[in-house]
């Protein structure tokens, strides 16, 4: 809950840059111990002094800025770190030895909709019928 | 605070008028109330043992069984508008208490492991598809959403050609993934898979080990998670 010591506290703590950029996403002041970074450059933060369900957030690589918009997205949090911002992991991927990275892993991917990367749906099946070419024989 | 608020309010109705009768009760009567009251407040979610430590809330505690409120009672309660004032403090309760609102980005709620999202199709840790072709969860899906064709592959096994979810007609039952005898469909974590067109949400078999390559991290944790209730 924003409060006039929680904000001051916030400027101390966070720097000015930090705290403007809070306040442009989050809306608050939230300072956090830096849990780790990915591959993204987003920083996950964790404070359990905040109220239930607000002591883990993540600050995006990508910020909003005002010459460009709308780089930030919900779905640029990678499998990693999902299940540990979800709450569903108890302890992060920095020191979740259990955490086993398949070698035939593919890179994260952010949902890229709206992009020429996006998913466009294609048959894979080979087609069940075939073309016939017919053979005219020439005509006297 | 609240119950302050409530016990001023009430004792600002005229009491002398509210015709309690209690006390002028034969005592046999009101001892055998007294005892059934306390056996019923044996259960902790029996709204009777709310009763027994405020009796102040029911009006049955100072009215005779059987006798209604009189009407200088229910014109008290209305005049004096008690009712809302008592809504309106806790209304002002809420005003100060911090509020759960998450920012929703950067603040994400909570999921279970069980949660069912996004399909993915998973491989065994040597990278072979886990999917045999069996049809088991073409058959269960009630929205009829999976459609597979399976053909041998060029060294013998049995593998799918075809492996299409229409997005838009699953229902997210997960009778899939319960159907499934090796694992290989499962609902994922993600549910931050909304596009712009309807054609990218009919998935066919590259989308869907893609997006199993790609959650396979965190798929592998939470059927772990769940595994003794499986």
């Amino acid at each position: 809950m924003s409060s006039l010591p929680r904000t001051i506290n916030g400027i101390l703590k966070l720097g000015p840059s930090r705290f403007m950029r809070q306040l442009n996403n989050i809306g608050d002041t939230k300072v956090g111990t830096l849990i780790g970074t990915d591959q993204f450059g987003n920083r996950y933060f964790e404070n359990n002094d905040e109220s239930y369900g607000r002591s883990r957030w993540v600050e995006f690589g990508k910020e909003d800025s005002f010459f460009s918009r709308a780089e930030m997205n919900a779905t640029q949090v990678p499998a990693e770190w999902h299940g540990w911002l979800h709450r569903m992991l108890q302890e992060p991927p920095t020191k979740d030895e259990t955490m086993v990275v398949p070698k035939w892993g593919v890179a994260y991917t952010e949902n890229l909709t709206g992009s020429p990367k996006a998913y466009k749906t294609y048959n894979t099946t080979r087609p069940k019928l075939q073309a016939w070419e017919p053979k005219a024989a020439p005509r006297a | 605070m609240l119950r302050q608020v409530s016990i001023r309010v009430a004792s600002a109705v005229p009491r002398a008028s509210s015709r309690i009768i209690v006390p002028s009760l034969p005592h046999t009567h009101l001892r055998s109330l007294h005892v059934s009251s306390v056996s019923a407040a044996q259960n902790v979610n029996d709204y009777r043992s709310n009763r027994e430590k405020f009796p102040e809330d029911d009006l049955s505690t100072r009215l005779a069984p059987g006798q209604e409120p009189g009407v200088l009672d229910k014109a008290s309660q209305s005049l004096l508008l008690t009712e809302l004032v008592r809504g309106m403090w806790v209304v002002l309760e809420s005003f100060f208490r911090p509020p759960y609102t998450l920012m929703y980005p950067f603040e994400k709620g909570a999921l279970s492991p069980r949660f069912r999202g996004e399909h993915a199709l998973r491989r065994y840790p040597s990278g072979e598809e886990r999917c045999i072709a069996c049809k088991l969860c073409e058959a269960i899906c009630p929205a009829q959403a999976i459609t597979i064709e399976a053909e041998p592959r060029e060294d013998g096994s049995r593998r799918t050609t075809r492996y299409d979810i229409d997005m838009t007609k699953c229902i997210y039952c997960g009778f899939c993934q319960e159907a499934c005898p090796v694992d290989a469909i499962v609902e994922g974590p993600n549910y931050e898979y909304a596009t712009e067109t309807h054609e990218e949400l009919l998935y066919n078999k590259e989308k869907l080990l893609a997006n199993g390559d790609k959650w396979e991290v965190e798929l592998a944790r939470n059927l772990e998670a769940d595994h003794l209730y499986r």
